[in-house]
């Protein structure tokens, strides 16, 4: 019962799962403290209130220092958007190897009609340094992907 | 009525949280206790209230906390103690609240005159 409670409460916690612990870890000794009081666990959930009517007074006061969890956020998205960059980087370099027609280099030079773009083609890529490029790219995503998710509120 | 209660009891709660932990150390439960018996009933924490306020007070050095197991099969309670610097802080703030007291006392004196 009291697994179950805490359990809910930490489901309705708006905040990162660091805090989450921290919240579950001291409201069961607070119950049991109260439990060795003499009180049961029931009378003591009961006189609580609903999972979700405490996970609200955590989030209210939480809400009401804000910092933490903002920055939080800041993190969370910056991470997403580095991911997302890099994701479609690696998308369109493997397109790239897999469809050189439908690589930015052959689209310029169908536009160009002359084939001269060395203006816009810094350095030319080997089939390995992109493979390389394209590893490390997809590397880098499910880094950001696992940053994201363990700052996840 | 009680909302505007709630948020003047608010802004007293990390003074009053202070002034329970400057006597002794203590934890979640008995701070609870202590602060509704010495408040008659008028500062009735809740979990979800004493335990932000403890992280805040905790992250600004204010306070530390320590685990400590009871020698009987009770168990491990995380105790919470005062800091140098929460005794310094502790002092500014209660200054800072009887001004405000001497200062909000003033219009009802002024009343009583008229």
């Amino acid at each position: 019962m009291l697994e179950k409670y805490l359990r809910d409460i930490s489901k309705e916690l708006k905040v990162s799962r660091k805090m989450k612990k921290q919240v579950v870890s001291d409201l069961e000794v607070h119950i049991l403290q109260r439990n060795t009081h003499g009180e049961s666990i029931e009378d003591i959930i009961s006189e609580m209130g609903s999972a979700t009517d405490v996970a609200n007074d955590f989030n209210e006061s939480f809400k009401e220092d804000g910092s933490l969890i903002d920055s939080e956020i800041a993190i969370r998205i910056a991470v997403q958007i580095v991911g997302i960059a890099l994701l479609l980087s690696a998308i369109y370099n493997l397109t790239s190897l897999l469809f050189p027609a439908l690589s930015l280099k052959n689209v310029l030079m169908e536009l160009n009609g002359s084939g001269n773009v060395a203006t816009f083609v810094a350095f030319k890529l080997s089939i390995k340094d992109i493979l390389v490029k394209v590893i490390v790219e997809i590397i880098l995503v499910i880094a950001c992907v696992k940053i994201a998710c363990a700052t996840k509120k | 009525m009680n909302k505007d209660l709630n948020q003047l009891k608010k802004g007293v709660l990390q003074l009053v949280v202070l002034k329970v932990l400057s006597k002794h150390k203590n934890y979640g439960y008995e701070i609870i206790s202590e602060i509704d018996a010495q408040s008659n009933g008028v500062f009735k924490m809740k979990e979800g209230t004493l335990y932000p306020i403890l992280y805040r007070l905790e992250d600004k050095g204010f306070i530390v906390s320590e685990w400590q197991t009871p020698e009987r099969r009770e168990k491990a309670k995380k105790y919470y103690a005062i800091t140098d610097i929460g005794e310094k802080k502790l002092k500014e703030l209660s200054e800072s609240w009887s001004e405000i007291v001497n200062a909000v006392s003033l219009f009802w004196e002024g009343e009583e005159k008229c």
